[in-house]
């Protein structure tokens, strides 16, 4: 039997088992969960080859089918991120895994690893899901499981969770209410026959605009970005890792699935300039934003504020005409951004942890045990800054060939002057590292190596992205509908 | 040919010189600092043995990033290999030798791997994004490599490296992406300097003439320079000056200088005008400097003007880009050995005692006379390659004597370099512990280096001859012997500023204040209490409100707008 | 006239999300605004020719949902009841992360 239909099945049903596996024996806890993660891994991987090889396609569950069934599609930019989610997500588990008990005490820890694989099956079924009300059912599984997790640091972290659920609540219910009025007026839900059936009108525009809002509620895009430094800052490295290279990438994921699928038509230039011009105040806002920042992890946050904002620069470019390059660009961009900035968090937790905090000004000094955890960091932040032949560079690239094909000089610019400010905030958190007289932790636990090993692979995969470009190409290169 | 001809030896040592740096890498695990001090040495063989070998066509290919790489040797990028190799490798070597310590420290040796991975790929590159990726890996491993003292100034001179070279890097990565385009995704050299011909190419210039202007420190855009230099550790200033800063004269002559004839008319003089005026202002700052550090980071600049009249001169086609390609040739040995040499002389001076002191020196005299064009140094054989060149553009005497007059400027710096390092004028340090039995063989290699390599290898261009007639060499004594003559007049002239001189402890590592280059705009802009603004959640409530309305308007209008 | 409640019923809950200071009341209002987001799909399912019952098996789902975040929010607010009075929670933190 092929992997192609079992597959989604394992992606989908192996984390919600082992979670549950989990939450009756916790004592089993780490040794289930890096295993699930694992297979995980092995399949997606495998996935991605089937993909590459045989393309898209679709399955129903238990024979039924749409309207009423439940439906699987898996495509390249699904297979991918599904590859990112397991890459990020192993490497989370392992640093969770091998990170020295906190000494403080944490309300609920015996919590994090069903929570963590709970989190992990609903990106997956994300990912998969071919239709607009199994996206909602989705997200609200990660909306759970994200709120969960990062509640679990304690202290201030429950209130940045409290505002989290409350902000993601109110995007999943504004998203409702569009599905509801799509379903209203074309009586469907599936991707492929919205697409069909949907043509420009006032109804599928409100739905439109309120599906979009929600979601940018979501991926935390300027101005409603509000709940996302907080919520990602104070997070426990691992959970701020996903949080940040994943569950921001699935409402954008959804975002593009919507307007390049079902909402093509819809899909004008006043639209596409609008989210542009979001996107580009993201980049900007964020950028400057996190060059303000005392604390490591908050300078973090702010910077994956700002990198969804080259997400958005999509939709400019490609309802100007450069469909297939903005589209591969910015995806790339998200791919190379989810494994660039889970090392950085990751690498980040590890020098927190030895230096009893995350101030900027108390991380010099002696970084015995943390080298690699730096190194990780610095290469990290080549990816994001774009250095060739890193993932970013790659994405970039294509968005600046796209902005040069459409004379889009606006986009063109947002593109760099981010670059500048990227370098700039990520530098002063290199600095930080370099100076004299920082701090250690009172009593300084013990570092595995394990720790800084995990973030390091992560930013090795993403510095090396970019020399996977034809393979990318290939994979990405099925736009699923351009703007009509 | 058949396929097993073509995977021959040529083809297997420039994947190696392009790939060994990245192979040691793993090895900087190794326990021992001295065994991966080694390395720094060993990394650039093959590129060397690549350089002296491989004959010009060898070309290798790699399908990775959008349009594959390609590498290859042919004469440009011989005439810089040569030099890079020699001097990565004997600097490498030598910084096993100065500072053991340090040059095995991992993070320090695993900077100048990639530094040097980044500068052979971009000497190899036959395409725009190889030679992209490569000169963006050298600058930001070199940034690394500035800031690797950590000294406050070290900070403040990184941070301007920092902005300066990113904003290369965005003028280079907007052209290139331009020029890709405009070749219809063609990166190959040739289609891109076609692209470069035909389009309506003023931004693009612009944008590369910035770019490249930055990275080889011409004068205006020159300001890294002397401040980067001097504070990165000697021999990462020698690799700094003697062959990085050259990237910027290759990205030219791959990019610009094939498409040079559009141009030419409107640039080449500014070119020009542009080079003389840094080459003397340079030597004047320079004079004023008390760090000899920073005085080679000063000769550097003044040098670079020379590299600025070249890159005017190679616009043109015809016999003068042929003289101006070959002096670039030159200059580009001439002035890397002779730099490297300096930058790790006056290193080795600072480590040095006693009797060795003394014999160090008398050796930084060989690359100070060089520099200076003393008869009989390969500064002739410069001096001669810059006067054909000048004589085929048809620029004439002026610029001849001009010319001639940056020789003298130079002699007069090199001069005061000696004066600033002469052995009674430095305080010793004590000594320093150095590591083998000769700790000063690499060095005494480069000095052998600077004093025939370039006679040498170009032994069979009509320049050498040129250079070898009695009646040069007796012209050369000219210029040293005048700057002699102000040397010794501004000895005896102001013995007020001479004695200010004596009385102030020479300091090697001066502490001035950090450079004031603080981010103070989004203070200034309160961008805080706007963010805490945006936190409000009534404020929130309304923007979801007034986003959802204007996206269902922008929308509709979008709907009512199209047919 | 159901639909004309689904949109009262929308407003009021955007509007009791953002002024209410209490935290159990800003969830009542979510609570409130979903339940006029199913409200409408009955009404979908009612008007729909023939009668359709996709919304149904949405709205179920839907109320399954609410439930378990509800539950999760409601534990949240508990935990952060006994440490700090609840307008302060909502807007803790300063954007600058200094407070840690």
């Amino acid at each position: 039997m092929s992997l192609g239909p079992v597959g989604p099945a394992i992606l989908f049903a192996l984390p919600l088992a082992a979670a549950i596996v989990v939450f009756v024996r916790p004592r089993w806890s780490v040794p289930v969960a890096l295993a699930a993660g694992a297979v995980q891994f092995a399949v997606a991987l495998a996935l991605l080859g089937v993909v590459l090889e045989q393309g898209a396609w679709r399955q129903s569950i238990g024979g039924w089918s749409a309207p009423l069934g439940i439906g699987w599609r898996l495509d390249g930019l699904a297979a991918a991120l599904l590859l990112m989610t397991a890459a990020v997500g192993l490497a989370g588990a392992v640093f969770h895994a091998s990170r020295p008990p906190p000494p403080a005490v944490v309300p609920d820890p015996r919590f994090f690893w069903p929570l963590w694989l709970f989190l992990w099956g609903g990106l997956n079924a994300l990912f998969l899901a071919a239709d607009l009300f199994n996206v909602y059912v989705a997200l609200e599984f990660v909306s759970i499981a994200s709120v969960g997790l990062i509640g679990l640091a304690g202290g201030a972290a429950q209130a940045a969770a409290l505002r989290y659920l409350l902000a993601t609540l109110l995007g999943s219910t504004i998203y409702l209410l569009g599905v509801a009025l799509l379903y209203g007026r074309y009586a469907a839900l599936d991707f492929a026959l919205l697409a069909e059936r949907v043509e420009p009108g006032l109804v599928p525009a409100i739905a439109a605009a309120l599906m979009t809002l929600g979601l940018l509620l979501k991926a935390a895009i300027f101005p409603l970005h509000f709940w996302l430094p907080a919520a990602h800052g104070r997070a426990l490295p691992a959970v701020s890792a996903v949080l940040s290279a994943v569950v921001i990438a699935a409402a954008y994921y959804l975002l593009v699935r919507l307007w390049f699928g079902p909402l093509a038509p819809l899909l004008g230039t006043g639209v596409a300039t609008l989210l542009g011009l979001l996107g580009a105040a993201a980049v900007m806002w964020g950028g400057l934003l996190a060059l303000l920042q005392r604390h490591l992890k908050m300078l973090i946050a702010y910077s994956t504020m700002s990198q969804f904002g080259y997400g958005l620069l999509v939709f400019p470019l490609a309802a100007a005409g450069a469909v297939e390059q903005a589209w591969t660009g910015a995806l790339v961009l998200v791919l190379a951004h989810g494994l660039a900035k889970a090392a950085l968090f990751l690498a980040a937790g590890a020098i927190v942890l030895r230096h009893g905090g995350g101030r900027l000004d108390a991380l010099g000094g002696d970084q015995a045990g943390v080298l690699i955890a730096w190194v990780a960091f610095a290469i990290a932040s080549a990816s994001l800054v774009g250095l060739p032949p890193s993932g970013g560079f790659l994405g970039k690239w294509w968005l600046a060939q796209a902005a040069l094909a459409t004379g889009g000089y606006l986009w063109l610019a947002v593109l760099m002057a981010g670059t500048a400010l990227t370098s700039a905030y990520l530098w002063r958190a290199l600095q930080a590292a370099l100076r004299a007289g920082g701090e250690t932790a009172a009593e300084a636990p013990a570092l595995s190596p394990a720790l800084g090993l995990c973030a390091l692979l992560l930013a090795l995969g993403a510095a090396a992205l970019g020399l996977a470009a034809p393979m990318l190409a290939r994979l990405l290169d099925a736009v699923p509908g351009g703007p009509g | 040919m058949s396929a097993g001809f073509a995977l021959g030896l040529p083809i297997l040592l420039l994947a190696a010189a392009l790939l060994l740096p990245w192979l040691l890498l793993p090895l900087l695990a190794a326990k021992h600092v001295e065994t991966r001090a080694r390395l720094l040495p060993l990394a650039p063989l093959p590129a060397l043995a690549v350089a002296l070998s491989v004959p010009e066509g060898t070309a290798l290919a790699l399908p990775v990033l959008p349009a594959g790489l390609a590498f290859g040797v042919d004469a440009t990028a011989r005439a810089f290999l040569l030099p890079a190799a020699l001097i990565w490798a004997l600097s490498g070597w030598m910084a096993g030798r100065l500072r053991p310590e340090q040059a095995g420290a991992p993070t320090f040796a695993a900077l100048w791997l990639l530094a040097l991975a980044g500068n052979l790929v971009a000497i190899l590159a036959q395409d725009v994004l190889a030679l992209y990726a490569g000169i963006a890996l050298m600058t930001f491993a070199a940034l690394g490599l500035v800031v690797f003292e950590r000294t406050a100034e070290a900070f403040a001179a990184g941070r301007l490296y920092l902005a300066m070279m990113m904003l290369a890097e965005i003028a280079l990565f907007l052209a290139v992406a331009a020029l890709v385009a405009a070749a219809a995704g063609e990166t190959h050299f040739d289609a891109v300097a076609l692209a470069l011909a035909v389009g309506s190419s003023g931004p693009i210039l612009t944008l590369l003439a910035l770019a490249f202007g930055l990275k080889l420190g011409a004068m205006g855009l020159h300001a890294w320079l002397p401040r980067a230099h001097p504070v990165a550790p000697v021999p990462a200033s020698a690799v700094l000056s003697g062959v990085m800063i050259k990237a910027g004269m290759l990205g030219w002559l791959r990019l610009v200088a094939p498409a040079g004839d559009d141009f030419a008319p409107m640039l080449a003089p500014l070119l020009v005008a542009l080079g003389l005026v840094g080459a003397f202002y340079a030597v004047l700052r320079g004079l004023s400097a008390r760090d000899p550090k920073v005085l080679l980071g000063w000769s550097s600049v003044s040098q670079m003007g020379l590299f600025t009249i070249l890159a005017g001169l190679v616009l043109p086609s015809g016999p003068a880009k042929e003289a101006a390609g070959a002096a670039i040739a030159v200059l580009v040995m001439h002035h890397g050995l002779a730099k490297a040499a300096l930058f790790l002389g006056v290193g080795l001076l600072a480590a040095s005692t006693g009797r060795r002191r003394l014999w160090v020196w008398l050796g930084l005299w060989l690359p100070a006379l060089a520099l200076a064009a003393a008869p009989g140094t390969s500064g002739v054989l410069a001096k001669v390659a810059l006067d054909v060149a000048a004589g085929a553009a048809g620029a004439g005497p002026s610029l001849a004597a001009l010319m001639e007059l940056t020789n003298v400027t130079s002699a007069l710096l090199m001069l005061r370099l000696l004066w600033l390092t002469r052995p009674d004028m430095v305080p010793e340090r004590g000594a320093v512990r150095m590591a083998g039995r000769a700790p000063a063989l690499p060095w005494v290699l480069l000095l052998l280096g600077v004093l025939v390599l370039p006679w040498v290898w170009f032994r069979a261009t009509p320049l050498v001859a040129e250079a070898m007639a009695p009646s040069t060499q007796f012209g050369a004594l000219l210029a040293p012997l005048a700057a002699l003559l102000i040397g010794l007049t501004a000895l005896r002239w102001p013995p007020r500023a001479r004695l200010a001189w004596r009385r102030r402890r020479y300091r090697w590592l001066a502490s001035r204040p950090p450079a004031a280059w603080t981010i103070r705009l989004p203070t200034a802009l309160q961008l805080a209490t706007w963010e805490r603004h945006l936190h409000g959640w009534r404020l929130i409530g309304q923007l979801v409100v007034l986003l959802t309305l204007a996206l269902a308007a922008v929308i509709g209008h979008g709907l009512t707008v199209a047919p | 006239m159901y639909l004309s409640l689904t949109g009262v019923l929308f407003v009021l809950g955007l509007h009791g999300l953002f002024t209410a200071r209490n935290l159990l009341r800003q969830l009542l209002s979510l609570n409130i605004l979903t339940t006029s987001v199913f409200l409408l799909f009955v009404v979908l399912a009612r008007l729909a020719e023939p009668l359709d019952d996709v919304p149904h098996a949405i709205v179920l789902t839907g109320i399954v949902i609410t439930i378990s975040t509800t539950a999760v929010a409601l534990a949240l607010v508990g935990r952060l009841a006994g440490r700090t009075r609840d307008d302060d929670a909502i807007t803790a933190g300063d954007p600058r992360g200094d407070a840690e």
